[in-house]
């Protein structure tokens, strides 16, 4: 039974630093860290370049 | 047994909360499919008589009468929380157990993964109440199989939350046959005919045919290497990547998956000695198989010609919804397989931990907005006043800044009185998926045939042709909202399906809901005798 815990342990442990390094990737995907120089950009008041908006929204993207 | 242990409820309420507390601040939650307002309109459209598919029947009937007494954002809120606080408390009342912790392990499985995330962050809300009314359901069915009378008001009443959607009510009724055992399925499926009519007669009467494009638009999708096969069977695989939480590429999640698989599938053996679970186990790995089916060899072209001929097969796309079959065994296997473990605990913080970002609404995802003003001075021009209203620019959805650009469906259908023609294509990577209003598709030409009023709303993409606005008379001129009223236009002529049948659907829905209730309530329901055959 010690040992089922401990294997369970390890997985969750494993499955953690997973989901953590995944929140991390994802954080600084390259749409984020542009978002994010877009947002600073604004703050300082620096013009910033426009891409044009679609015709119909996206419902979403695959 | 201790099934109704404070430790559960409390469990269930937590989750509850921390998935959904920032939506309880003031405000709406406006994001992709859900759109609540402060007094949603009651029209015909809301009971399946408008010109476009009757898709989001009988839910908007629904709340436009709960909104006519209470206000919109309190029924979101509400039914938000009861979303994830009633699914995991019935999956945790369903373990056949001793050990609250056990049925702890079911609520947490069954109301905290990826199916729930997924489809709270695109709006499905609809589609959500139908799936934590499923272990409900499911007690319903096991309490008619073991022929106790009056069973059945039980499953009328369980039932309610699912049938608001055609999906929930499908889910339901799978669930319920595959629980009452096929001695009763002749009476579940009474039932589920009854209590979903007020959406299929109108969806008949309808002979509407869906895009077969948005097959492979909405197919599931691969959410980190384990493809699409595996995310599905950890009951993610949405086909919006938008929507996904950035743990899902959480490079363990496979075999993660495989393994807690594994331990439910020996859980269930165990569980099979108590329930007869068995054909629900068998009614997920149907649920898994329709999720996939666009991803199978020849499943996209299978579909497609489905969807093509057959009115209602619509619903087979974005298919990955019926994987919440999986969840109900997935959820009950899994808790008994870790009965005589003491590391219980320690599974309960893997499930949490695999899905961090469910937690406070997905962290920024589900966050209430309050609508400009401009909404409710358009709203008080149009209360009293007929006539039809076609909204611009020509695109489901929205992206205001005053919802912080989250992509949302466009609310006017649901904010203003009377009826409103809005474009229902939608649009998956630049790629159009054609909607089936047929007044919409006039919209596109710009043939404002039937139309009264024009809207444009302000702030979100999409072109507004301005010699057509050129030609109308201005009402109201505001920062968000412009409305403009056609001048010398004739009224549309009613053109939905005939309006008897749909009324004696609703008729007859009610009348077996009422019933329902009384039999449970009055002496009538005691004096049937109960069933012995089993």
């Amino acid at each position: 039974m010690g040992l089922v815990s401990f294997l369970v342990a390890v997985v969750a442990g494993a499955a953690l630093a997973g989901g953590v390094g995944a929140v991390v990737v994802a954080q600084n995907h390259p749409d984020k860290v542009m978002e994010r120089q877009q947002e600073q950009a604004k703050e300082q008041g620096q013009p910033l370049k426009q891409a044009s908006e679609p015709e119909v929204l996206d419902y979403g993207s695959r | 047994m201790r099934p109704n242990g404070v430790k559960l409820y409390a469990t269930c309420a937590a989750l509850a909360l921390a998935a959904i507390a920032p939506a309880l601040m003031p405000g709406y939650v406006l994001v992709y499919d859900m759109v609540f307002t402060p007094q949603q309109p009651l029209n015909a459209a809301a009971f399946g008589l408008g010109d476009a598919l009757p898709r989001a029947v009988p839910v908007d009937a629904v709340v436009a009468l709960l909104t006519q007494v209470v206000p919109g954002q309190l029924v979101q809120k509400l039914v938000l929380l009861a979303i994830v606080f009633a699914g995991a408390l019935g999956a945790g009342l369903l373990v056949p157990t001793e050990k609250t912790g056990v049925r702890i392990v079911a609520a947490v499985a069954y109301s905290w993964n990826a199916y729930v995330a997924e489809r709270l962050f695109i709006g499905h809300w609809t589609l959500l109440l139908g799936y934590a009314a499923l272990p409900w359901v499911a007690m319903a069915g096991l309490k008619m199989r073991e022929g106790e009378p009056r069973a059945w008001t039980r499953l009328v009443l369980a039932s309610l939350p699912a049938v608001l959607s055609a999906p929930g009510g499908i889910l339901a009724l799978g669930t319920a046959l595959a629980t009452a055992g096929p001695r009763k399925a002749w009476q579940v499926l009474a039932v589920g005919v009854v209590l979903n009519a007020p959406w299929w007669v109108p969806s008949l009467l309808h002979d509407g045919l869906s895009d077969p494009a948005g097959v492979e638009a909405f197919s599931a999708r691969g959410e980190n290497w384990g493809g699409p096969v595996l995310s599905v069977l950890g009951l993610g695989g949405i086909w919006n990547a938008e929507v996904v939480p950035a743990s899902r590429a959480n490079p363990m999640l496979p075999v993660i998956t495989v393994l807690l698989l594994g331990a439910a599938v020996l859980g269930l053996r165990e569980l099979s000695k108590r329930l007869p679970v068995w054909p629900l186990a068998g009614l997920g790995v149907l649920g898994a198989f329709l999720a996939l089916i666009a991803v199978l060899p020849g499943g996209v072209q299978a579909l497609e010609a489905l969807i093509e001929h057959v009115p209602g097969a619509g619903l087979l796309r974005d298919s990955q919804k019926w994987v919440a079959w999986l969840a109900l065994p997935f959820a009950l296997g899994l808790a008994v397989a870790v009965e005589r473990l003491r590391a219980r605990l320690l599974v309960v913080v893997l499930l949490l931990g695999l899905l961090p970002d469910l937690a406070w609404g997905g962290f920024g995802r589900l966050e209430p907005v309050d609508y400009p003003p401009d909404w409710a001075a358009v709203r008080e021009k149009l209360v009293g006043q007929p006539g039809d209203v076609a909204v611009f620019p020509l695109s489901a959805f929205r992206r205001f800044d005053w919802n912080d650009g989250r992509t949302q469906l466009d609310p006017a259908p649901r904010y203003l009185p009377g009826t409103t023609v809005v474009d229902d294509s939608l649009s998956v990577g630049g790629r159009i998926v054609a909607g089936e209003d047929p007044r919409a598709a006039r919209l596109r030409a710009g043939d404002l045939s039937g139309v009264e009023w024009v809207l444009v709303e302000h702030g979100t993409p999409g072109r507004v042709d301005q010699n057509l606005l050129g030609r109308l008379e201005k009402v109201h001129d505001g920062p968000d909202l412009t409305l403009y009223r056609v001048p010398g236009a004739a009224p549309a002529a009613p053109n939905g399906p005939p309006a008897a049948p749909v009324v004696l659907a609703w008729v007859a829905a009610g009348s077996l809901i009422g019933v329902g209730l009384l039999w449970r309530r009055l002496p009538v329901g005691r004096f049937s005798a109960p069933n012995r055959e089993e």
